[in-house]
């Protein structure tokens, strides 16, 4: 009895370090004879919101990124490391595959999972030149020192192995694939908001094993820290159906919406990064705003409707967070 | 037997209307259930920032290019924004946390922090007013400074909760 129990608890724990394995990307999946472009790995970084997670807690300069900053979840309290070339305390020592593993399959160059507090969910679907290139740009910034941190969380979660079946569910690898019948402005925004801007992150609510629940992709969400609310960015009229593209543009760009409401909270620091990328990006990501289903925002209290309980088309107002 | 009144004797018009202006009154902003009630301190800074969007709405476009420049306009604009700063931190007391409000606990944790914020807003949106009869380049530039403001402020002090 006791060898069966034995043989079973063996094979489960073997089925578990196969499920829970890490599948990085190989030097093959490399392109190669790719010159790195910096200033497409500097436009990257500011729409990927690097300096946003790993800059100094109180430090406006994004481009000195000690980590240190600490994100208070359901699942505990994740810090933020160090991400800055210093081969010490930073990223200096990863070589272009540990990186590209780093961002697009959340596998540190030990092979360990990183905890997708990271967020390689989103990241999963940009193109490896644009990693590459994010790196030739990362490599140009600053070294900085800092002390080593770890999360704070509970027990279970420790095991950073066990990520690696949480992959299995909602990590596909794949990367970024055009819609064949929208326009390349669309397709661009597309993978600018699926991929490096991450949106989904904040703006889509999560399940019960913190992974996105796509059915209501981009329709809102709880602020992850506090009593906020992260708005709906969908079409529908609780969200930004009475937005034009051009408002949608403009308020990535200036902060303000329609009826001139500053946009604040967290969303600050990501306008003031996407205030400084080319124009067309920013156009790119209001038409494909403008083009996914409308879904109505749901109340906290689970019902439906728009975010002040009314059925009926939302004012231009109140959009900011 | 009970004469039972005519319409035209009772004071219908006074009375509908009191029945009415209740509802009215709540959507004075779209029907936002979530207003503040009248006369409290909380009510008092919504209304002065929603006079402050209306503000910058105003003058939005002229910086933009999309209407032209009028140096009248722009300078009331700017009056109005001035304005909201005075007697701003006062709207802003022990307790007034509570209740329908967007004020991030920043307000009070961070006192100095906030109140450093609110006279440079104001300072700002005095040196806009002296800006706006110059031309518009001259006043771009001082409206930016004015703008940048809203930002920075309700990064820290504000939280949208719905």
């Amino acid at each position: 009895m006791g060898l069966v129990l034995g043989a079973l608890g063996l094979a489960g724990f073997g089925a578990f370090l196969w499920l829970s394995a890490p599948r990085p990307l190989t030097e093959a999946d490399l392109p190669a004879g790719h010159r790195p472009d910096l200033e497409n790995g500097r436009r990257i970084f500011l729409l990927a919101g690097c300096g946003g997670c790993h800059a100094a807690p109180d430090s406006k300069d994004r481009t000195r990124l000690p980590g240190g900053r600490e994100l208070k979840t359901p699942f505990g309290i994740f810090r933020v490391p160090n991400v800055s070339p210093d081969p010490e305390s930073g990223i200096g020592r990863f070589g272009r595959l540990d990186f590209v593993n780093a961002v697009l399959r959340g596998i540190a160059p030990d092979g360990s999972h990183y905890y997708p507090a990271f967020p390689y969910l989103s990241y999963q679907r940009m193109r490896v030149t644009d990693v590459l290139d994010l790196k030739a740009y990362m490599d140009t910034l600053p070294r900085v020192s800092s002390p080593k941190v770890e999360h704070d969380l509970p027990l279970p979660l420790r095991l950073r192995r066990g990520i690696g079946l949480w992959k299995r569910l909602y990590v596909d690898g794949r990367p970024f694939t055009p819609d064949p019948a929208a326009s390349p402005k669309v397709n661009r925004g597309a993978y600018l908001v699926t991929g490096p801007g991450h949106c989904g992150e904040c703006h889509t609510p999560r399940d019960l094993f913190g992974g996105l629940d796509m059915e209501r992709f981009l329709a809102g969400a709880p602020a992850p820290e506090g009593e906020g609310v992260v708005p709906n960015l969908t079409p529908d009229p609780s969200g930004l159906g009475a937005w034009s593209e051009a408002d949608i543009a403009y308020a990535l760009e200036s902060g303000f919406t329609p009826e001139y409401d500053a946009i604040g909270g967290t969303m600050a620091e990501i306008i003031d990064a996407l205030a400084q990328i080319p124009k067309e990006d920013r156009e790119a990501i209001a038409a494909y705003l403008k083009s996914i289903p409308p879904i109505p925002t749901e109340r906290r209290d689970g019902a439906g409707g728009d975010s002040e309980g009314r059925t009926t088309p939302a004012s231009r107002d109140d959009r900011g967070s | 037997m009970m004469r039972i009144p005519s319409p035209r004797s009772l004071p219908i018009l006074p009375l509908l209307l009191g029945l009415l202006a209740v509802p009215l009154a709540a959507s004075a902003h779209g029907g936002d259930r979530d207003e503040p009630p009248p006369g409290t301190p909380q009510a008092a800074r919504h209304e002065a920032m929603e006079n402050n969007a209306a503000a910058m709405k105003a003058t939005g476009p002229m910086v933009k290019g999309a209407i032209p420049y009028d140096a009248k306009r722009a300078e009331l604009a700017m009056r109005v924004l001035a304005n909201s700063s005075y007697g701003f931190v006062s709207l802003f007391p022990e307790g007034s946390d509570k209740g329908k409000t967007s004020a991030s606990p920043a307000v009070w944790k961070d006192r100095a922090k906030f109140e450093a914020a609110v006279k440079k807003f104001g300072e700002d949106a005095e040196a806009a007013i002296e800006a706006a009869p110059k031309g518009l380049d001259t006043f771009k530039k001082a409206f930016g400074k004015v703008a940048s403001n809203c930002r920075s402020c309700h990064e820290t002090f504000r939280i949208k909760k719905k």
